[in-house]
């Protein structure tokens, strides 16, 4: 088996005084995509802070692409999305793509066509501010996307975003996870954009309570739909294949 | 362990942030102007006015930047732009140097109005030469901004960081004499005055203001409004955490 | 005009300022702060503290009063919570009431304990009596807040807010006779000094200092002010809490 991209081994985390990781245990392959779901609480902002390198962990090993996460050599190499916008109110998506753009050492040339990616041309020169929720959603994951790293973290991309644009959008995290062979993890709470990933790790309550292909999921739980298959795994939990 | 490029790119960032507001920022050049017309008029003539005019070159200049210094690292901590960029290749020092030169930037643009108003309409009068005056101003403003930006860093919301301003600000400003000469006040009140951080900048200024090129009085300040400087900037550094709860 | 809602948006604000120990702090103690200084740098000229020092127990806590207020309000704004709570059953009036009394309370501890401190300890003396002085103080914070919700309008967030700040209220302080009493003014700035909030509230204390009794120009500066503090609120209900935004 290639060397993982992002390799957990027992990752513990309490916020705020709550255990909100237990004990997970995770490998991640590079040059796939991988959805993370779950309800709301399970973790999913945690651990993705975790592989980013931003949270503060009680115990356990992170390890992406070969360094422990948050070295600062990582920082170069793994772009992160947010769940709330944090781009520049104050400053158009053109002046914002491009700072990011310039940190992660892309020309100004690849900021213009990341926003053309995220459907955002029209209002490149526009105040983020004055963007609506989804649009500032897509500066946010424009900025993200300039980074062009080894591996992209995205906190629910395409949330309040109308399904062709989810679609472009996925259609998009493949290509450039089979051309470029960038990692992408993202989380959500969509599930038929679950279907859409190489592999899906289902999260409850601060534990990965499955981690595998769509396909296989759908024969374990007996159905078709990932909806129903979620539920039917929160409420008779499959046990978790060893790496 | 900083990058001069990345350095610069956000720099870049913060500056157009403070100044996107045209109007807000043309208030903020004229201000000084308006100011020392006002408090000139409250004096009698122009050589009662200079020593308290001389002070107010650098003082105004050091409160408005502390003030606009003040919300800056709570705002990017509140809106998660803060953490958002620490994930990127960008290192605390980064940050903490280009907040630095955004203050440079800026004290330079309001020096300069600021001393040009105090000569002309103040009709001041200074052993030292304007251009000096002008430099002090520019490093008392740039003390300000990181007075502001320390504090900043330790206060929760904006709201704590501009309740500082008449809680640690304004009796600086009482005590050090820019309304009320110090020698009549009382003897506790000096002994504050010897060490507080505001200090720095009336005695600076006076001292350009008295003699010639300042004298000694002069250089002990200026070193230690920038030694205070690189203590706050190191402390934003140290507080803003990559890693948090 | 004290309804049941702008009580419970009182209690609310209340609850969060509770919480916040810093700025309840600062805010409470920031004007006995001051006059404790006042007192030590006019140690000399006891008569100078009597008018200057009565004039900064009655004049300074506007400043906490208005920074605290603007930097709430615009806080509220920009979490969208300002725009939530006008959607709802609650009256514009309200909300202004409401955030009003939630300051009073620490105020009224603010005020209680610098007035104290000033008359007892520190050796204020005025001609009018304390507790009128108290209350103008009480007057001044109001001001304050109405004044810090009013500027809201100028800025649309709180780094525009700093920068506008230190522009508009220190020419507003000067014009307002702090420093310089109104008939030593030139005559430029006492034009100027007429449409200065502060300027009214200045002179309404001056006359306490003055006057053991009520004079006119007392009731006159002090319905101006008071005037003021009304017309104010009308503006800003209009504008800052309007129900429909761009």
């Amino acid at each position: 088996m290639s060397e993982s991209a992002v390799r957990i081994r027992d990752l513990v985390v309490y916020r705020g005084g709550a255990l909100v990781l237990d004990g997970i245990d995770l490998d991640v392959a590079p040059g796939t995509v991988t959805g993370l779901v779950g309800p709301s609480g399970s973790g999913k902002t945690t651990l993705l802070r975790c592989v980013v390198g931003v949270q503060k962990i009680k115990s356990g090993r992170v390890t992406v692409l070969g360094r422990p996460a948050g070295t600062a050599a990582l920082r170069h190499e793994v772009s992160y999305l947010t769940q709330s916008p944090t781009v520049y109110g104050d400053l158009t998506v053109e002046e914002n793509v491009r700072h990011f753009a310039a940190l992660y050492r892309r020309s100004k040339r690849d900021a213009a066509i990341v926003i053309e990616r995220v459907g955002l041309s029209p209002k490149s020169r526009q105040l983020v501010r004055k963007l609506s929720g989804g649009q500032q959603t897509r500066a946010n994951l424009a900025c993200a996307l300039v980074a062009a790293p080894r591996m992209l973290v995205l906190d629910e991309p395409t949330v309040g975003q109308d399904p062709l644009l989810r679609r472009e959008l996925w259609t998009h995290f493949h290509n450039i996870a089979r051309a470029e062979g960038t990692t992408i993890v993202v989380s959500s709470h969509v599930m038929d954009e679950a279907a859409r990933c190489d592999r899906i790790l289902l999260m409850r309550t601060g534990k990965i309570i499955a981690d595998d292909t769509p396909e296989m999921i759908r024969k374990e739980t007996q159905t078709d739909d990932l909806d129903e298959a979620f539920l039917r795994l929160i409420e008779a939990p499959v046990a978790v294949p060893q790496v | 362990m900083f990058s001069v490029r990345i350095t610069l790119a956000i720099t870049r960032r913060i500056l157009r942030e403070v100044f996107r507001d045209t109007r807000a920022s043309i208030f903020l050049l004229v201000a000084p102007g308006v100011l020392i017309v006002l408090v000139r008029n409250l004096f009698e003539s122009a050589a009662d006015f200079a020593p308290t005019g001389a002070m107010m070159l650098g003082a105004f200049p050091a409160l408005s930047m502390y003030m606009v210094g003040s919300t800056l690292v709570v705002r990017e901590r509140n809106r998660g732009t803060l953490e958002a960029i620490l994930a990127t290749p960008a290192s605390r020092l980064d940050f903490v140097l280009a907040y630095l030169c955004a203050a440079v930037a800026a004290s330079l643009v309001q020096a300069v109005s600021t001393v040009a108003v105090g000569y002309t309409l103040g009709g001041l009068e200074t052993a030292s030469p304007p251009w000096l005056l002008g430099a002090m101003a520019a490093l008392c403003a740039i003390f300000g901004m990181s007075l502001g930006l320390i504090c900043s860093a330790i206060c929760q919301n904006e709201g704590q960081a501009s309740q500082l301003v008449p809680g640690i600000m304004v009796p600086q400003l009482l005590i050090c004499g820019v309304f009320w000469p110090l020698p009549v006040m009382a003897d506790w009140l000096r002994a504050i005055e010897r060490f507080m951080p505001f200090s720095t900048v009336t005695r600076a200024m006076t001292a350009a203001r008295e003699h010639s090129y300042g004298g000694s009085e002069l250089v002990v300040n200026s070193v230690a409004m920038a030694v205070l400087t690189a203590a706050a900037l190191l402390g934003v550094a140290a507080i803003i955490r990559r890693r948090t709860a | 005009m004290i309804s049941r809602n702008c009580l419970l948006i009182a209690n609310r604000v209340l609850r969060e300022l509770r919480r916040d120990y810093r700025t309840l702090f600062l805010f409470t103690m920031s004007p006995l702060f001051v006059m404790i200084l006042v007192a030590g740098m006019l140690v000399e000229t006891p008569r100078t503290f009597d008018r200057s020092g009565l004039l900064v127990m009655g004049l300074f806590p506007t400043a906490p009063g208005f920074l605290f207020a603007a930097f709430a309000i615009q806080r509220e704004r920009y979490r969208g919570s300002l725009e939530f709570l006008l959607s709802g059953p609650v009256t514009r009036l309200d909300v202004l009431v409401g955030y009003l009394l939630a300051f009073s309370v620490p105020a009224v501890a603010q005020v209680a304990l610098t007035v104290s401190v000033s008359y007892g300890l520190l050796g204020l003396d005025s001609a009018g009596p304390w507790w009128a002085a108290a209350l103008l103080a009480m007057l001044a914070c109001v001001l304050g807040v109405v004044l810090g919700m009013f500027a809201i309008n100028l800025a649309h967030n709180e780094l525009q807010l700093t920068k506008v700040l230190p522009t508009v209220a220190l020419p507003h302080l000067m014009v307002s006779g702090l420093f310089l009493p109104y008939e030593d003014m030139p005559g430029w700035m006492q034009a100027a000094a007429t449409i200065a909030p502060w300027r009214y509230a200045v002179g309404a204390v001056s006359e306490l200092h003055l006057h053991s009794s009520v004079t006119s120009e007392l009731v006159l500066n002090l319905s101006v002010t008071v005037g003021i503090v009304f017309a104010l609120s009308a503006v800003t209900v209009g504008t800052v809490l309007r129900r429909r935004t761009a």
